[in-house]
């Protein structure tokens, strides 16, 4: 039951919340780079710029969008997913699909093959959730692998298209620079979103569910209830970045859509920003975009008479990272970064 | 169709010897410790590898068998490291555990694949103990995989010998049962736990090494298939129980072997087998179907 | 003063051992009431039984007339029913007050929350259970008798008819024992029924009008607690001759 007059007076309080939030330390940052992503793309017209430098910070806020929704199934609701590539995946082959050989619209794609994700999340979700901890691991990885071998299976080809997948999408957006800003948005508003939910009372149930599920039931909690929700809402943000994917790519094929080390990077963005944050998915999914970029560019090193690719070891360097985070910075290592950042400026400002 | 039966019969025992010796360790693991070890295949994949780079090295030609134990020893200690470098600090946390051990497997799958025999399939055919087959109502009875049978069946002998009767293996049994109590006894939970954890990666390795000269290296990313395989298996036989794991791999090898022969396109639907028979067996009992343990 | 528990030939069998059998009680509305008996006597598991927990192996559990055997806990929670755990759990990343919202979030809680404000509701069982001023900080840093007293605030969250209280003295010191049996009694003054167990009989013994006694799963004695007290087989339960009964 909605309360108008609650809603009207939170709409009244909204500005002045808005305004003290400005002056906080998170909130000038987060402010501060909402800016400089904003006026990014105007800063240069050149053809490399918008082509490979924007097109990077597109496919970080894609990834930040699918990092922020695995931290809220695992690191928020405590309920591990080693397959979150199923929703990211199955959004994309059905947007494609739609695109393709139905000709619709991409916008209703989007929204279709967001909503299918969702029932997947759902179908997936309701039998999965009698499992605990590792077991609950283990099952989404193997729902994933299920998934991942029948989409390459070579006799099921006519309907699932093959390894060869589906190719020669149209874009997001007729330009690079539309296509940043749509991912712009969404992503401000998946996060707004997502960051509200882990902070309301809804949120705060999940957190319980996570921290000990027998004393949420003993609290009165339908903590099956709560779970559901909480593997539709995300798998809902998880389609939604997976639809995105696909049309960013331009194409879409089992292993480019549904492998697990799609899966692993959710996992490895989160992780790095601090779990159980939501906004660390963002900071660890730019991260992770501009070290692989990084990684890449900077290709070959010749140490002595030694040749290191770094373009290829990138994948063991992320594993280290993942192995070094968990193991000795359980809250990540940007978000803490951050706050110390933050007392340095309270310091500064003499508060 | 004699051929075919034949055909699923040798397989399957085939299969069926190679995850015993897998999934028991893994199990173990799980039984004594909680621990969900997802490098385990990676531990088997790793071994391979291993006896494949020491057979390349020209050091150890002529000393082929010294590869076998240096490569046991070595992933023997991988094992021990595992536990102590990574799993001991995190023992709290079951999510930190296995997202750990799951960035492990995911390193050691890279290093295998950035090394220069990473994306090639090979052959480590020199360690064959027996060479040749023998025609069994026409079907090609490879021999070492015969040797292979047998051995993995001596080898769950001595094993569960090993875990009713030495003194190591009774503190084994304490600590799955009752942690605390077996502090009391005097028992060190965590180096039982250690021992542990190095006798499962020393199976693996024995494992690989008694099935992969017979078969090729496929590529690091094998290992992923052994742990979900190893998976399937320990849950069809219940967590932590031994001989659960054994039954539960002889029926996940059958169940392979079957859909090999005798579904269409029999092969690649065999590879969804394990993974379907995880899905089900978790949804309809969870506790295995010859475990008792609640799962918490 | 209607019976708002009663209990009918109760038994829980785990594997070969029967930790609760044949067990029958009843409870009126109202009532402060032990159930006592030495350790491994059974107490938890009847708790667990009540609670939804565990499904009996056999028997009947109504509450206000309802059979709630084997229905799921948190439905019995929102029936009226609370609990709290001999081992202290608690969400140990949320706040104190966060701890206390979650039940308050529960439907009966909510019955309440409706009225007063979540975060009202919450502040006052805080409050009341001594703990406001550190309603900001997470559990994992209270001292043990802290901890008791919030699983008590946890339990009182879901605005329960009948509260379940599993040991909540043990492991706390005398003036920290002062404290619950303070909160507990002043609890049963709003009309809460209340029962508790304990394992060492001096705890109950002058808190309570009424305890029932249990010993290897099987009902003992029922009544005044000095009537209990002297009962031969609780005695020699206490003391460990290994009685057997019929
Ligand atoms: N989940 C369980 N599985 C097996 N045995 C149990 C379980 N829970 C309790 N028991 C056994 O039931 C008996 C009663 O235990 P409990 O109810 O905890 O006693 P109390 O609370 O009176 O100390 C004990 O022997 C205990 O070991
Ligand atoms: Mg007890």
């Amino acid at each position: 039951m909605l309360n108008l007059k609650i809603v009207k007076e939170k709409m009244n309080e909204f500005p002045s919340y808005l305004k003290s939030w400005v002056k906080t330390f998170t909130g000038s940052l987060t402010i501060f780079c909402l800016l400089i992503l904003f006026v990014m793309p105007f800063l240069s017209a050149n053809q490399s710029f918008t082509h490979v430098f924007l097109r990077q910070f597109s496919l970080a806020m894609i990834f930040a969008i699918f990092a922020a929704s695995w931290d809220l199934l695992t690191g928020i609701s405590g309920q591990i997913s080693f397959g979150h590539a199923i929703f990211f995946g199955i959004s994309g082959y059905i947007c494609a699909y739609l695109i393709k050989y139905q000709s619709f619209p991409i916008w209703i794609s989007i929204i279709i093959s967001t909503v299918v994700a969702v029932f997947f999340g759902l179908a997936i979700g309701f039998p999965l959730l009698r499992l605990k901890g590792p077991y609950l691991a283990l099952g989404t990885l193997a729902m994933s692998l299920i998934l991942l071998k029948l989409f390459l299976m070579g006799s099921l080809a006519d309907w699932l298209f093959g390894s060869e997948g589906i190719s020669a999408l149209p874009g997001l957006a007729a330009t690079p620079v539309i296509e940043y800003f749509i991912l712009f948005i969404f992503m401000i508003l998946t996060f707004v979103i997502l960051i509200q939910i882990s902070k309301s009372k809804f949120g705060t149930i999940l957190k319980s569910i996570r921290d000990d599920e027998v004393g949420s039931d003993a609290s009165g909690i339908n903590t099956t209830k709560y779970k559901i929700y909480a593997f539709m809402l995300s798998s809902f943000f998880a389609g939604l970045a997976g639809g995105f994917y696909a049309l960013y790519i331009g194409a879409v094929n089992p292993t480019g859509n549904f492998g697990t080390v799609l899966s692993f990077f959710a996992i490895l963005m989160a992780s790095l920003g601090g779990l159980a944050t939501i906004s660390g998915a963002a900071l660890g999914a730019f991260f992770f975009i501009f070290l692989e970029y990084a990684l890449i560019e900077i290709g070959v090193v010749e140490i002595g008479n030694l040749a290191i690719d770094f373009g290829l070891y990138k994948f063991a360097i992320f594993a280290v990272i993942l192995i070094v985070i968990i193991r000795f910075a359980e809250h990540g290592i940007l978000k803490p970064l951050l706050e110390r950042l933050k007392d340095l400026w309270d310091l500064l400002l003499g508060r | 169709m004699i051929v075919d039966i034949m055909n699923m019969l040798f397989n399957g025992t085939l299969t069926g010897a190679v995850y015993a010796l897998i999934a028991m360790g893994y199990s173990l693991v799980y039984g004594v410790g909680g621990i969900m070890n997802l490098s385990h295949g990676a531990y088997f994949m790793l071994t391979g590898y291993l006896l494949l780079w020491m057979l390349q090295t020209p050091f150890f030609i002529g000393l082929e068998w010294l590869t076998v134990v240096f490569a046991l020893i070595i992933i023997t200690v991988i094992g021990g490291l595992t536990f102590l470098l990574l799993v001991k600090p995190l023992q709290d946390s079951h999510v930190a555990v296995v997202i750990v051990t799951f960035g492990l497997a995911f390193l050691l799958e890279q290093v295998v694949l950035i090394s220069p025999s990473g994306t090639e399939v090979w052959s480590i055919g020199q360690l064959r103990l027996f060479q040749g087959y023998t025609m069994v109502f026409g079907y090609p009875i490879v021999h070492q995989y015969v040797f292979l049978i047998v051995m993995s069946i001596v080898i769950v002998l001595l094993f569960a010998l090993f875990i009713n009767k030495s003194k190591l293996g009774k503190s084994i049994r304490a600590v799955s049962q009752d942690r605390e109590a077996a502090g009391l006894m005097g028992i060190n939970a965590s180096r039982i736990l250690l021992y542990t954890v190095m006798i499962s990666a020393l199976l693996a390795g024995l494992a690989a090494f008694l099935y992969l000269p017979g078969a090729s290296l496929d590529g690091p990313s094998m290992g992923w298939g052994y742990l979900l395989n190893s998976f399937a298996v320990v849950i069809l036989g219940g967590m932590g129980s031994l001989i659960g794991s054994v039954a539960g791999a002889f029926i996940v090898g059958y169940t392979i072997s079957f859909t090999n022969v005798f579904v269409p396109y029999g092969p690649s639907w065999a590879h969804l087998v394990p993974i379907i028979i995880i899905i089900v067996i978790l949804l309809i009992r969870p506790q295995g179907l010859f475990g008792k343990k609640e799962l918490r | 003063m209607g019976v708002i528990l009663e209990v009918k030939n109760l038994t829980k069998k785990f594997g070969g051992l029967t930790a609760v059998n044949d067990f029958s009680f009843e409870i009126k509305r109202g009532e402060f009431i032990g159930l006592i008996g030495p350790n491994g006597a059974g107490k938890t598991t009847v708790f667990n039984l009540i609670s939804g927990f565990e499904k009996p192996s056999s028997g009947r559990i109504r509450f206000n007339g309802i059979d709630i055997t084997g229905m799921k806990p948190y439905k019995i929670v929102n029936l009226g029913i609370a609990r709290t755990f001999q081992l202290v759990r608690s969400f140990k990343y949320l706040s104190l007050l966060d701890n206390i919202t979650v039940s308050c979030l529960s439907k009966r809680g909510k019955e309440v929350s409706k009225k007063t404000g979540t975060d009202n509701y919450a502040s006052s069982i805080l409050a009341s259970v001594g703990l406001i001023d550190k309603a900001r900080i997470p559990p994992i840093i209270l001292p043990h008798g802290d901890l008791r007293k919030l699983q008590i605030g946890k339990a009182v969250g879901t605005n329960p008819e009948l509260l379940l209280l599993d040991e909540p003295f043990s492991g706390l010191s005398f003036e920290e024992q002062l404290g619950i049996t303070d909160l507990i009694k002043k609890l049963h003054a709003d009309g809460v029924t209340i029962f508790i167990t304990g394992h060492v009989l001096r705890e109950l013994m002058t808190l309570v009008p009424r305890v029932i006694a249990m010993h290897q799963g099987k009902f003992i004695a029922d009544g005044p607690p000095v009537q209990v007290a002297n009962n031969k087989i609780v005695l020699e339960a206490y003391l460990g001759r290994g009685v057997k009964i019929a």
